[in-house]
């Protein structure tokens, strides 16, 4: 059965396009076949993760949204710009990175509506096994339609003052959309926190399951997004906490 | 006798003696005046004049700075085991004794006084020459020591409390005062560890504050919208679909 997982977070920074294709690319490893969709139009980026410059983005999603070509002709397999040799598929479906495109996309809006029936195509159309959606900071409707039609939500936060307000509100008008799972993961947390402490009470206060908890890595921050922290360090105790993510999505 | 063979022996076993010709032996044999201490009894205060040499017979004797309060207590410096000879600075350099010794458990001691000693090494050059060498050993020993314990300071400076590796050594360590020393660091270095442990954890422990008030007005205004409602009909129609279509 494909599942849609939506990777959102109240703010930005939290590591959220980072985290998305480090578990996409983690799924593929496995064998499963994973779609990514930047549905973050106004600032996109994930794409930088796979290598994708400007030049090598033909169709992206404003395309489709702007009923310029299907979801599927928007999908770029970045499979081996990730690693040869990895069993499953990555498709990544970008948003366009051409200012004039933002642009137009922040003043028009778009079709939520079109955006949630392109999702069922790509799980169809790809037979994909995950479809990741990174979505846009913040609670906007657009962001709330792929909420609630994900089987299951993975927010992400940071242990930061800035974080926890806007992230139980989030957490609370999820579950009463009705999203199925909701995980929590808590990334870029500061070395000297005491992590079962911070667990307890981030669960005591967002009353939802926290799935990783991901201690401030070095490696991770001078990647700089140049690579998949997942490939480049298969071994790392960061890489072994993102694959628990995945069971955990996959159960 | 029994007893004399077992002095005859032990002072065979004492680098300051072994040089002496069996015939000066038994003359130091005699000169010898035996003693015995109780635990933890005080042999002679830092500061007294030296009047003797001691050679342990039996049990332990620390040398040790003492303390202020209890001049019988504080960390030994040094501990003399049987065989080994202490307090024989003080005869050569006629000033008075710059530590305390003490009992460490019940022991026995033989003394020989200053006046014997002084003309043992002029009518026997081998013996200064066994004296000096003791007094180097005792320079190196201490060299070693300090090296030793700059070590373990060094580390714990560092920040790394390996008190199991410490403790490992002094297991090893054949000299009694390096392992006793040894012990004491590690506890200390345990119990620095556990307080800076205990510190990291007062600062680490991070305390998430929500206004519940704000949290639930917000949640209800964005969920009673219109919009809202209408997303979540929306959604539910397509989470149908997908199932259905997940079905076929």
């Amino acid at each position: 059965m494909s599942k849609i997982i939506s990777i959102h977070s109240f703010r930005g920074g939290t590591g959220k396009s980072n985290t998305t294709a480090n578990l996409a690319t983690l799924a593929a490893m496995q064998g499963l076949r994973v779609g990514i969709v930047d549905t973050d139009i106004q600032s996109p980026g994930i794409h930088v993760l796979f290598g994708l410059e400007t030049d090598d983005i033909g169709n992206s999603l404003n395309d489709y949204l702007w009923g310029k070509c299907t979801i599927k002709e928007a999908a770029h397999d970045v499979t081996s710009r990730v690693s040869p040799g990895i069993p499953g598929k990555i498709y990544l479906i970008p948003s366009s990175i051409k200012a004039g495109e933002i642009a137009r996309v922040i003043h028009e809006g778009y079709d939520a509506g079109l955006l949630n029936e392109g999702f069922s195509d790509l799980l169809e159309e790809l037979k994909l096994d995950l479809l990741l959606i990174d979505t846009h900071p913040g609670i906007n409707e657009e962001t709330l339609l792929s909420l609630a039609i994900s089987d299951i939500l993975l927010v992400i936060m940071r242990p930061d003052k800035q974080d926890f307000q806007g992230t139980s509100v989030t957490v609370d008008v999820a579950l009463k959309l009705g999203v199925p799972s909701l995980m929590m993961l808590v990334n870029k947390i500061p070395l000297q926190l005491d992590l079962n402490n911070l667990k307890q009470e981030i669960e005591r206060t967002f009353n939802a399951e926290v799935v990783a908890m991901i201690p401030h890595c070095d490696e991770l921050m001078s990647l700089a997004s140049e690579d998949i922290f997942a490939v480049r360090y298969p071994d790392h105790a960061v890489t072994a906490e993102l694959k628990k993510v995945i069971q955990k999505m996959l159960a | 006798m029994e007893n004399s063979t077992g002095l005859d022996q032990l002072l065979r076993n004492t680098d300051l003696f072994r040089p002496l010709p069996d015939d000066i032996l038994v003359i130091v044999a005699k000169a010898l005046t035996p003693r015995t201490l109780a635990a933890k009894e005080v042999l002679f205060q830092q500061g007294q004049p030296g009047e003797e040499l001691i050679l342990v017979q039996t049990g332990s004797v620390a040398i040790y700075t003492p303390q202020a309060d209890d001049p019988a207590a504080g960390q030994a410096i040094r501990i003399f085991q049987p065989g080994q000879v202490l307090g024989e600075m003080a005869l050569i350099d006629q000033k008075p004794r710059s530590l305390s010794a003490r009992a460490e458990e019940p022991s026995t001691i033989l003394a020989l006084g200053g006046k014997v000693f002084r003309s043992l090494i002029q009518e026997h050059p081998e013996m200064a020459i066994a004296v000096m060498s003791g007094l180097n050993e005792r320079i190196r020993y201490t060299t070693d020591f300090l090296g030793e314990v700059s070590v373990w300071v060094q580390r714990v400076a560092g920040g790394s409390y390996q008190t199991d590796e410490i403790i490992g050594q002094s297991n090893q360590l054949k000299d009694a005062t390096l392992a006793n020393l040894a012990a004491e660091f590690a506890q200390m270095a345990s119990k620095v560890q556990k307080r800076e442990e205990e510190l990291k954890k007062q600062v680490a422990e991070l305390r998430i504050e929500v206004d519940q008030a704000k949290r639930d007005q917000e949640v209800k205004q964005i969920t009673s919208s219109d919009s809202f409602q209408s997303i979540r009909e929306k959604a539910r129609l397509m989470r149908q679909q997908k199932e259905a279509n997940d079905k076929e």
